[in-house]
């Protein structure tokens, strides 16, 4: 009975895995071979260069700067999503009426595309002359808004950031009240009863028995900032500047350019082996961070 | 049952696997070094001249692949439809497969001929297929250059502007990229608000500057606007390079793997004029804050006088200006002790090549003849307001001042940025040129960054 749930079992995993081996193990194994060659893409001629492409990353200051940028997006703007969805999770869950349509509303902005964001902030509030905030400044004589140039090589990137946050808030928001709900209300009757306080309880009650679904959200938004493209490609217009590169933004400009003509293959695929490495390492520092402690509730 | 009910799907489940798989593979196996070159096939392709009049008894149907950066909305695409309807007729067994792939061509083409995938022609920027060209994929072009053109008058090369095709051969003289159009820089600005203020177009860098604080300081309008993106911050440098050092200045300093040309007085001196201008605030204010295209829309709105770009900005704009705005054009002027010249004239070409391996090589050359006919030529710069590469053909009357300095006999054609490759271009030398505009950098640290930076590269070559 067993040897028959067994072969059962198999028959029905042996097809995902084969195509899990074929079309993401296999060209990820390739990629590594891949970024030890000297490759343009446009013919099969690769030149074996060793450790050449990876030699070069740390030397190479557009590489340095982009990487910046992502652990800048990953570590800032991770602890302002984060922190902007509890205080949303709070509110929501205190008992406010009108629950749902807020939640719709603060989720609104991660599910329209990335691309329409860019449009709306980088022309139309950002903009130094016909933007919404500049405008704003003029018409309430608030000289300092009036003359702030949100999108010059200073500011630039955190503007981005600014809407990257307030994109990617609500899904977060979703994934902690899910998590919220899931803890029994007694608790927190008791924790009142015993005259715990509000910040108290969220810190010795909420926080711990979210632990397994922050563990998740913490790891899933490192991997989305690492690899994030979107926004950020498409926030100044049609050439992203190098303010605004990331380690996937770099990526696709060494592999194929954008606007001046680059392909270099070979040495993208050793940025793209650097950052799966590096998202490797920060899943295993967050699941250390955040021990994982079984509570049964 | 339940025993052959389990094997039927696991059966089922395997050829679900195993068929899209040994597809791939099958397409993934005709690479480039397998299909069927048509190296020998091309060398044994009438050299001779193809006339559209020449027919052979019952001609095979064949197609010609062209892959295209336009996308079928654009103006480029109505014309190149256009021609295909118009060379169906004249040959009704070729049939044109056009694919408007877009921007990134250049890009798709390199996974698609990847993956097996047929492409006869395809067309980009000329320096963005640089790299195709560099790989050996593309046909040379020299021995089909030098029969007749389709208009019959001297052979096709002549046809062209003189240098244009050349500019781009390789060290071998082998050219594989046939030049259909062409953008040139320089200032452009409107007359009507101009002649309404009095102001005329410099022929020197000093009457630039008197003119710029005139405007300036007599008026509400911004002498000279720019969008901060990447290529577009680097033209006043490149130009006033070419007009000190005069053209290859800046190429001779990319070839130097020591770097050390980048310390010649020249480099520094036109960093130091690009710098004047901005010290002395006439670009626009707060232009570092544009997103591409508010810097160039600004000329259209009479909040900037000038701008320096290519001429493709009187096409991105032309739904913006305002009626009575009429385009004026001026080259760069020439600088005092400079050895460069107001007829020296950068160009960004587009254009098309053909690769190695297509079977229908001497096809697709007759049908680029005949697109580069002077009438077909001659369609294409008026739609979309570009430059043709052919003398004959004429153009827009928005760029008739360009073209009066591309009819001069005088006229010296040079590639955009002297000609560095994209590479190089986008790192050290856009990175640099970018930090020195925005001011992060001073003029002499510009000179010692594109000095390493010059080696580093060199080095990482």
């Amino acid at each position: 009975m067993k040897k028959r749930r067994n072969f059962i079992a198999w028959v029905f995993l042996v097809p995902s895995f084969v195509f899990y081996l074929i079309f993401i193990i296999y060209p990820a194994l390739n990629a590594f071979r891949v970024s030890f060659y000297k490759w343009s893409g446009f013919s099969s001629n690769m030149e074996f260069i060793g450790l050449k492409n990876f030699g070069r990353l740390f030397l190479d200051e557009d590489f340095l700067r982009s990487l910046e940028n992502t652990i800048l997006l990953m570590v800032i703007g991770g602890i302002a999503v984060f922190v902007i969805a509890f205080i949303f999770s709070v509110f929501l869950s205190s008992g406010i009426r009108g629950k749902k349509l807020y939640r719709s509303i603060i989720l609104f902005p991660f599910i329209v595309a990335p691309v329409i964001h860019s449009v709306y902030w980088g022309l139309l509030v950002f903009s130094p002359s016909s933007g919404l905030l500049n405008q704003l400044g003029k018409l309430l004589r608030i000289k300092p808004l009036q003359d702030f140039i949100f999108l010059n090589s200073k500011h630039m990137f955190w503007s981005a950031l600014f809407v990257l946050v307030w994109v990617s808030v609500g899904f977060y928001l979703i994934i902690i009240m899910a998590g919220m709900e899931r803890i029994p209300k007694d608790l927190y009757e008791s924790a009142m009863l015993e005259g715990m306080s509000e910040f108290q309880m969220f810190f010795k009650i909420t926080l711990p028995l979210l632990r397994d679904v922050l563990t998740v959200a913490i790891i899933f938004w490192c991997i989305n900032a690492i690899k994030h493209f979107e926004l950020f490609y498409s926030f100044k217009g049609i050439m992203p500047p190098r303010e605004l590169w990331t380690n996937a933004i770099y990526i696709y400009v060494i592999g194929f350019g954008h606007r001046t003509p680059i392909f270099q293959l070979g040495y993208a695929t050793a940025i793209g082996v650097v950052t799966f490495i590096l998202i490797i390492i920060i899943a295993v520092i967050v699941r250390k961070i955040i021990k994982r402690e079984s509570y049964e509730y | 049952m339940k025993k052959f009910l389990m094997c039927l799907l696991t059966v089922i489940l395997a050829l679900c696997l195993v068929v899209p798989v040994v597809s791939c593979k099958g397409a993934a196996e005709t690479t480039i070094a397998e299909t069927t070159v048509a190296e020998a096939t091309t060398a044994e392709a009438t050299v001779a001249e193809t006339t559209p009049a020449e027919t052979t008894a019952a001609p095979e149907p064949k197609t010609i692949v062209w892959w295209t950066l336009f996308n079928e909305n654009e103006a480029y695409a109505d014309v190149f439809k256009e021609w295909v309807a118009d060379y169906k007729e004249i040959h009704p067994e070729i049939t044109i497969d056009i694919q408007w792939i877009g921007r990134d061509n250049i890009s798709k083409v390199a996974a698609a001929r990847g993956a097996g995938e047929v492409i006869d022609i395809m067309d980009q920027g000329v320096g963005g297929m640089v790299p195709i060209i560099q790989e050996g994929q593309t046909l040379a072009l020299n021995d089909y250059l030098n029969t007749p053109s389709f208009d019959g008058n001297g052979t096709w090369l002549e046809s062209f502007i003189p240098g244009i095709n050349e500019n781009y051969a390789d060290a071998n003289g082998q050219i594989s990229a046939i030049i259909y159009g062409l953008y040139s820089y320089g200032i452009f600005y409107d007359k009507k608000l101009w002649s309404d203020n009095g102001w005329n177009p410099p022929s020197t860098w000093d009457e630039l500057l008197a003119l710029c604080e005139k405007i300036k300081t007599e008026s509400n309008v911004a002498p000279i606007t720019i969008d901060p993106a990447d290529s577009y911050m680097a033209f006043w440098y490149w130009n006033l390079l070419v007009r000190l050092g005069g053209t290859g200045t800046l190429y001779n300093a990319y070839m130097d793997k020591t770097g050390e040309k980048w310390g010649d007085q020249v480099y520094l001196q036109a960093a130091e004029l690009q710098q004047e201008l901005l010290d002395k605030g006439y670009f626009i204010n707060g232009f570092s804050g544009f997103t591409y295209p508010e810097g160039q829309k600004r000329l259209a709105t009479r909040e900037a006088a000038m701008l320096l770009c290519a001429s493709w900005v009187i096409n991105e704009l032309k739904d913006i200006v305002p009626e009575d705005f009429e385009w004026g054009f001026f080259s760069v002027p020439s600088v005092s002790g400079g050895v460069g010249k107001t007829t020296d004239m950068a160009y960004w070409p587009l254009g098309w090549v053909i690769f190695k391996d297509s079977k229908v090589a001497p096809e697709a050359i007759d049908f680029l003849k005949f697109c580069t006919s002077a009438s077909n030529a001659q369609k294409l710069a008026e739609a979309t307001i570009s430059l043709s590469s052919i003398k004959a053909a004429g153009t827009s009357p928005l760029l008739q001042d360009m073209k009066a300095l591309f009819d001069d006999p005088n006229i010296k054609t040079f590639l955009t940025e002297d000609g560095i490759p994209g590479d190089y271009a986008a790192s050290p030398f856009f990175k640099n040129q970018n930090d020195l505009f925005l001011d992060k950098i001073s003029t002499t640290k510009f000179i010692e960054e594109m000095k390493k930076g010059t080696k580093a590269y060199w080095e990482n070559k």
